[in-house]
Parts: C-alpha cells; structure tokens; sequence
C-alpha cells in the first residue's frame, strides 16, 4: 500500500475520494466515522472502531468497510509508506 | 520504526488530541518510538499545567505528561502558537516579564525547525487535525 489517508470529518472525504490509489487505504476517524454510513469505494476502507461504537454505528457500517483498533490503525502506519491527514 | 506525531486540535474541544494519544499508546505498545509530538495551533494547551479535570472526565493533560514522562517522548509545543495562547515556560515567562509559567515542564517549547527535523528523522509522521 502506498498511501494512508487519515478523514477525521465526513466534508472530508470529498477532497480525498479524488486522489486515492487503488492500493491506498483509508482510515475513517472521529466524526469521519460517520462515513461508513454510506457507499464509499477507491481505496481499501477501515472504520476506527472505538469512535464507530462511541457514535452508535456498529451495526451500520457498510460491509465493504473493515473496523480497525488502535492496534490495527499503527499497523496501517507501518503498511503504508506515507500518511495524509484530510481535514475540512 | 520511529513515529512523530503532530496535534493540531485543543484538548477537549476537538477529539484529535485524545485520538493522538491513544495511538501513541499503541505504537509505543507495538515496540515502536516516537520520536516527538509536535503541539501546533490550538494544541499546545494540551500542555496548560493548571487545568484541573472533572474526576469523571479522562485528563488530556496528565495522560500526555505520563507518556511524556514514562516513554521518553518528547512533548514539543510551537513557540508562536503557544505564545499567543498563553503557554509559556519558565524562560518565556521570564522573557516577557509575566506571573507565572503556565505550561508544564514535561513540555518544551520550539520552533517550526524542530517540526521539519521530526519529520526527516522519522519513518512516519502522522498528524491528527482539529
């Protein structure tokens, strides 16, 4: 994977959706975890799950997003050989 | 891998300083280093050494001064930024002739260089926005 987009608000994901690589991911955050909610795709999608279950989305999110701990998100960090932080 | 990492967002009123701090845990949990958290804009009052948490709210503060402290991770806040928010240090305080340093020692204050240095002698850099 080459890049990992960080999207901490939905607005975001507008400013992103454009730029992604086929073999980038996403990591949905924070209020960008409302995003789950809808069709998204160009990228490999994660949904940070703490802050999908502090909203109340569990059991909501779109199948083609993967919930990912804090532990997954250093992960992604160590996969990716960049990350960019969108923000609106 | 080292990691820095940049904190754009005040404790409390954006969610990107308690985010950043439990992925510092983690990295640091995973056996990686992080090299230096870069504080800029309304984050620098992560380091407001007198704020006082309800009992029933996690402290900001104290959890970045325990990582701070207990890691050896460098807790750095942007001088202009800081400045103007009424962070200061006991040199800054004694610069401008003011009453009382009001960040906490377990935080430096520094310029921009230190933002540019942390991210050339990182693996990876990652910033949390407002």
């Amino acid at each position: 994977m080459a890049t990992l987009h960080l999207v901490n608000k939905p607005a975001a994901w507008e400013d992103c959706h454009p730029l992604l690589d086929a073999e980038d991911a996403v990591l949905l955050i924070e209020d960008g975890t409302y995003l789950a909610l809808q069709a998204l795709s160009g990228a490999a999608l994660y949904a940070l799950e703490p802050d999908v279950r502090a909203r109340g989305l569990s059991q909501r999110i779109r199948s083609n997003i993967q919930p990912a701990s804090f532990d997954d998100f250093v992960r992604l960090v160590e996969r990716c050989e960049r990350v960019v932080t969108w923000s609106a | 891998m080292v990691i820095s990492i940049a904190v754009h967002g005040a404790p409390y009123a954006s969610a990107g300083s308690r985010t950043a701090l439990r992925f510092a845990a983690s990295a640091l949990g995973l056996g990686h280093r992080i090299h230096r958290v870069f504080f800029h804009h309304d984050g620098v009052l992560a380091a407001a050494g007198q704020g006082v948490a309800p009992q029933d709210e996690e402290d900001l503060h104290a959890g970045w001064v325990r990582l701070g402290e207990s890691h050896g991770v460098e807790l750095a806040i942007c001088i202009a930024n800081a400045l103007k928010r009424g962070m200061l240090d006991e040199a800054e305080r004694d610069r401008y002739e003011k009453d009382a340093a009001t960040a906490h020692p377990a935080f430096t204050v520094v310029g921009l260089g230190q933002l540019i240095e942390a991210m050339t002698e990182s693996d990876r850099f990652v910033t949390f926005a407002a």
